[in-house]
C-alpha cells in the first residue's frame, strides 16, 4: 500500500529524515515511536504533503502511484488520513460545514444529506461529543480530548485507506483515550484492507491496538522494527538503550 | 423588523420619500436597509432607544454617506455587509452621553471606507470590527475615532482584517484621537494572505484548494457579523 524508499527530508535546510525506509501492506498496523524531534511527525507531514517540508530525495509510492506528485487534496481523495497532533482551530468555519464539505469532496456523487446526518449522529453518540459542537467554528473552545475526538469522526466519515494517528493519546484522559482507540479500532475491524500507521510516546494506545510492527525512530531513520513487545521494552527501559548502532529487523 | 429595500435611488417597499439622494430616518424598529444601484446616496439616521440596522449594500462607482446619531443611553448594533466595485463609504457617527455603538462590517471588492466615531460625551463605548477579503482589489480602511477633552469613561475597541488573496495592496489605518485621560483603548490592525496552516487542515480533507478558500473567507466574513437567526436568513438570500 504505502512504501517509502531512502527518503531524506529537510525543513529550513535542516535535515530531519535520512534515507528512511518503511513499507506498509494493506491491513497492517505500524506503531512509530521515538523520542521528541526525531522526525515522527515530520513523516505524517510529508506524507501528506505539507510544503513546509522538503523531499531532498527518495520515493513514496502510495497505491503504486508516486504520492509526492499529488497535492494534499488528491492525497486524502486517494484515501490519507492524518489525524492531527494540534488540530487546527479555524475561525469562522462551522464544523457541519466543513464535514459536509469534506465528505462532499470525496463522493463522486451527491452528497445524501440524510445517510450524512445519520452517520454523523451515531458517531458523534459513539463518540460522547456535543451535539452542539458540530455547529460550534471547527475545534474553537474545543478541550484536548474533544479535538481528537473530532479528528476520529473525521476519520469516520472520510473512510481512509491509511490512517496516521500522529500522537492522538497526547492530551487524552484515560476514558477519552479508550473511546478514541475503540473508535479507530471498530474502522480497522470494519474496513480490513485500511493500514494504520500510530505516532506516539506511549504504549497505552497500543493496549488497545495491538500493532503488528513497532518501529523506533532515532537521527530521522528506523532503527529498530520489533512487534508489539517492542513498546513495552520502550515503556520501561526508555529510548536511550537504543541507538543507530542496532541493526533494523526486516519488517 | 422593518425591510428598506433602495434601488436606484427609490424605496421599493415603504414608499419613503427620497429627495436629491438623500434619506432622513427615525428608527423606531430594527431595521434592515438593502441598497442596490445607488449613485452618491446620503442616509441620516436617529438613534433613540436600543436598536439594531442591518445594511447591505451592493454599489458600483459611486459615494455613500451614512451619519448617525445615537443619543443618549441608547445602543446601536450595526452590522453592514458591501459588496462593492470602486466604491466610497464615508460613516459617521455620533455618540452622546451612555450611548454605545455595535459597529460590525464584512466587504468583498474595491472599497475605501472612512468611519469616523465622535465620543461627544462621557460614558460611551464603541466596538468596530472590519473584515475585508480583496482579490485583485485595493480596500482602504480609515477608521478614526476622536475623543473631546472632558469626555470621561469612555472605552474604545477596534479591530480590522483584511486578507488579500491576490497580488494588491490593501490599506488600514486605525486613527485614535484622545484628548481624556481615562479612555481605554484597544485596537489591531491585520492583512494577511490566506492562513497556510488552515488550508492545508481544510485540504488534507479532500477539499479542494479553492473550496478551501470559499469556506475560509465565508466564514471569515459571515462570521464577523452578529447576526440575529432573521438576518442571517436575509444574507443568505442576498449571498
Amino acid at each position: 500500500m504505502l512504501k517509502i524508499s531512502n527518503l531524506s527530508v529537510s525543513v529550513e535546510d535542516k535535515q530531519i529524515l535520512k534515507d528512511f525506509d518503511l513499507n506498509i501492506k494493506p491491513g497492517e498496523i505500524h506503531a512509530i515511536m521515538g523520542p521528541n524531534g526525531v522526525g515522527k511527525s515530520t513523516l505524517s507531514r510529508v506524507l501528506m504533503g505539507d510544503n513546509h517540508y522538503k523531499i531532498d530525495s527518495g520515493e513514496i509510492t502510495f497505491l503504486d502511484e508516486d504520492l509526492t506528485k499529488l497535492k494534499v487534496d488528491e492525497r486524502a481523495k486517494k484515501g490519507i488520513f492524518i489525524a492531527y497532533q494540534h488540530p487546527r482551530e479555524i475561525e469562522g468555519v462551522n464544523n457541519i460545514d466543513f464535514l459536509k464539505a469534506a465528505v462532499d469532496s470525496k463522493n463522486d456523487e451527491p452528497l445524501n444529506l440524510f445517510k450524512f446526518a445519520t452517520e454523523v449522529e451515531n458517531l458523534t453518540k459513539e463518540l460522547k461529543l456535543k451535539d452542539g459542537m458540530l455547529y460550534r467554528n471547527i475545534n474553537q473552545g474545543f478541550s484536548g480530548g474533544e479535538k481528537k475526538k473530532n479528528e476520529i469522526l473525521q476519520m469516520r466519515l472520510l473512510k481512509p485507506k491509511l490512517v496516521i494517528l500522529d500522537e492522538i493519546d497526547s492530551g487524552l484522559d484515560v476514558d477519552s483515550l479508550k473511546i478514541v482507540a475503540l473508535s479507530t479500532l471498530d474502522y480497522i475491524k470494519e474496513n480490513k484492507d485500511t493500514s494504520l500507521i500510530i505516532i506516539t510516546h506511549y504504549p497505552r494506545i497500543l493496549e488497545y491496538i495491538k500493532p503488528d510492527y513497532v518501529h523506533i525512530i532515532k537521527d530521522g531513520k528506523i532503527i529498530k522494527t520489533s512487534d508489539a513487545s517492542l513498546a513495552f521494552e520502550i515503556e520501561k527501559e526508555g529510548f536511550s538503550k537504543f541507538s543507530t548502532n542496532d541493526i533494523k529487523e526486516k519488517s | 423588523m422593518n425591510i428598506l429595500n433602495i434601488v436606484d435611488g427609490k424605496e421599493l417597499n415603504n414608499n419613503l420619500k427620497i429627495k436629491n439622494n438623500k434619506l432622513d430616518l427615525e428608527i423606531k424598529e430594527d431595521l434592515y436597509i438593502k441598497l442596490d444601484s445607488i449613485k452618491d446616496f446620503k442616509i441620516n439616521i436617529k438613534v433613540k432607544e436600543d436598536k439594531r440596522i442591518f445594511l447591505i449594500s451592493n454599489i458600483d462607482n459611486s459615494k455613500l454617506e451614512i451619519n448617525i446619531e445615537i443619543n443618549k443611553n441608547s445602543n446601536l448594533i450595526f452590522n453592514y455587509y458591501s459588496k462593492n466595485k470602486n466604491a466610497i463609504c464615508n460613516i459617521n457617527i455620533d455618540l452622546y452621553e451612555n450611548s454605545k455603538i455595535e459597529y460590525y462590517y464584512s466587504t468583498i471588492g474595491t472599497v475605501t471606507k472612512n468611519l469616523t466615531i465622535n465620543h461627544n460625551d462621557k460614558n460611551t463605548t464603541s466596538i468596530v470590527r472590519n473584515h475585508g477579503i480583496s482579490n485583485n482589489e485595493k480596500q482602504e480602511f480609515n477608521i478614526i475615532e476622536k475623543i473631546y477633552k472632558n469626555v470621561s469613561n469612555s472605552k474604545l475597541k477596534q479591530a480590522s482584517k483584511i486578507i488579500n488573496l491576490g497580488d494588491n495592496y490593501s490599506t488600514i489605518r486605525p486613527i485614535m484621537l484622545i484628548s481624556n485621560d481615562d479612555t481605554e483603548a484597544t485596537h489591531s490592525s491585520i492583512i494577511c494572505p490566506v492562513n497556510n496552516d488552515d488550508m492545508l487542515y481544510l485540504m488534507s480533507r479532500g477539499i479542494s484548494y479553492n473550496d478551501s478558500v470559499k469556506l475560509l473567507t465565508y466564514g471569515f466574513l459571515v462570521n464577523n457579523l452578529e447576526l440575529t437567526e432573521e438576518e442571517k436568513k436575509l444574507l443568505d438570500t442576498y449571498i
